[in-house]
């Protein structure tokens, strides 16, 4: 049997193919620069659009082709709030808080992720949550051992968030800004 | 004090991700069962459209030594057609994956460098592409008897064990958040099935912000016998479970074939492109 593998990773039976057979045609200009299409596919619309799903690619010819789907921000998981980082390594950045629990830490996996703080848990450190029924937000310390604190003070249970609040983990100092409140609420 | 032990406890039930993988339970995990061998087959076609966006590739196999050391990758990823750049994208992210596992640990878990290899990947098309593209992944990870997998969008990963096929992924469609929906009595049966996006992807690599990875969270324990399918949704859009069950009876390269040889045979209109990996644990 003739089956080697090429230097992508494929197999094919080098008895009956010169060379690979899915490298063939299969090179598409990678690596190449071209330039990208400015295209209008912003967060603004995003936002204003109503319950129904965007498809990027959705004409009839595309049909049965593998096809996106822009979760609109109204209904799914829409933003509620922010976390502004006011002191620490990230100073200066914000973080979106979503609807239900909102899990904070340094790994790529956490719904904020602050990756600049070392002295931050990567997983759980502390936890956000937005409620749609009373439009409020407490925070929770979550499971890893890094202390949060709300207004210097320990979190050790769930306590009420308000506007402007200063969320301290790690070595980083965290503002809680709502979008959602009196003033305001998803529909 | 109580309380706060008391309050820990149900925060780590509610936990969103588990705890990763001690190594004690990894070990006990291995011990279970005799090392196994794998060999590999792997098709590719191009349906009925106009070019390829389907890659895919495995690690090097050929090498005993190395699988032993650093186990087996095996990538599918499906470039997005309705959006320009699918290919160039597709190869990307297997390229990127392959790379990613050369280059070896940097989580404390499996579980954990898989995940963080996905996340960066879509940090960085993303912001390459911009939204201009973006392509569906598939990736399986095997170290002795162990499998892992990680999924992003709507490519499929079947076992085939004792003539039993079971779907080992989830898949992330449209359809699967009305099922859930159907669940909550917020929408009929029938609405979640009419709905026309019931296809669309909910998740793929390229997107804003990656809200749902489909990962497992104990390693799977492979047992002899077993065949893996890693296809994208040109074989498993296309052909029934049933049918697929069927064509992964043979020898690996046999059901290969017949694979191929099936879709082509159904000559669907608008059959998309098609790519499936196979590994049999001999
Ligand atoms: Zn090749």
């Amino acid at each position: 049997m003739g089956i080697i593998q090429c230097s992508k990773g494929h197999f094919y039976d080098s008895e009956t193919n010169a060379s690979c057979p899915y490298c063939k045609g299969g090179e598409s200009g990678v690596g190449v620069t071209k330039p990208l299409p400015v295209k209008e596919v912003g967060k603004t619309q995003a936002l204003v659009q109503s319950e129904a799903v965007v498809s990027i690619a959705g004409s009839p010819e595309d049909k049965g082709k593998t096809v996106a789907l822009m979760k609109r921000a109204m209904g799914i998981d829409p933003v509620v709030g922010w976390l502004v980082c006011t002191h620490g390594a990230d100073k200066g950045r914000d973080y979106r808080i979503r609807g239900q629990r909102n899990f904070i830490g340094r790994s790529e996996t956490m719904d904020i992720c602050i990756r600049g703080d070392e002295t931050i848990s990567r997983e759980n450190h502390t936890i956000i949550s937005y409620n749609p029924k009373n439009n409020g937000f407490k925070i929770a310390p979550g499971d890893s051992k890094g202390i949060t604190y709300l207004n210097d003070e320990e979190v050790l249970m769930p306590m009420s968030l308000s506007a402007y609040d200063v969320i301290e983990i790690g070595t980083s100092k965290l503002t809680f800004i709502p979008l959602c409140g009196e003033r305001f609420k998803w529909e | 004090m109580g309380i706060k032990k008391a309050y820990e406890a149900v925060i780590s039930i509610l936990r969103k991700t588990p705890a990763p993988l001690t190594e004690e339970r990894e070990q006990n995990v291995q011990e279970r069962e005799e090392k196994l061998k794998f060999s590999f087959g792997n098709l590719q076609h191009i349906g009925k459209r106009e070019t390829q966006q389907d890659a895919f590739g495995f690690s090097n196999t050929t090498d005993k030594e190395y699988i032993m050391q650093h186990g087996i990758i095996a990538v599918v990823a499906d470039g997005m057609g309705g959006l320009a750049y699918g290919k160039e994208i597709s190869e990307e992210a297997v390229r990127y994956m392959l790379a990613g596992f050369r280059e070896g640990g940097r989580g404390s878990s499996i579980r954990e460098q898989l995940l963080g290899q996905v996340y960066e990947l879509n940090g960085y098309i993303h912001s390459k592409y911009q939204m201009q593209g973006g392509s569906t992944l598939i990736a399986v990870y095997i170290k002795e008897n162990n499998l892992y997998w990680v999924s992003v969008g709507d490519s499929a990963l079947y076992l085939k064990r004792e003539n039993r096929l079971y779907q080992l992924n989830k898949e992330h469609i449209h359809y699967n958040t009305l099922c859930q929906k159907v669940f909550l009595g917020e929408i009929s049966s029938n609405e979640a099935w009419e709905n026309e996006d019931k296809h669309a992807l909910t998740e793929y690599i390229g997107k804003d912000t990656l809200t749902e990875v489909d990962c497992n969270i104990w390693p799977f324990v492979l047992k002899q016998g077993d065949k893996l399918l890693v296809c994208s949704d040109g074989i498993s859009g296309y052909l029934l479970e049933s049918e697929i069950a069927k064509a992964m009876e043979g020898d690996i390269r046999m059901c290969c074939q017949e694979i191929e040889q099936l879709i082509v045979s159904k000559q669907h209109p608008y059959q998309d492109n098609f790519t499936g990996l196979m590994i049999y644990c001999e």
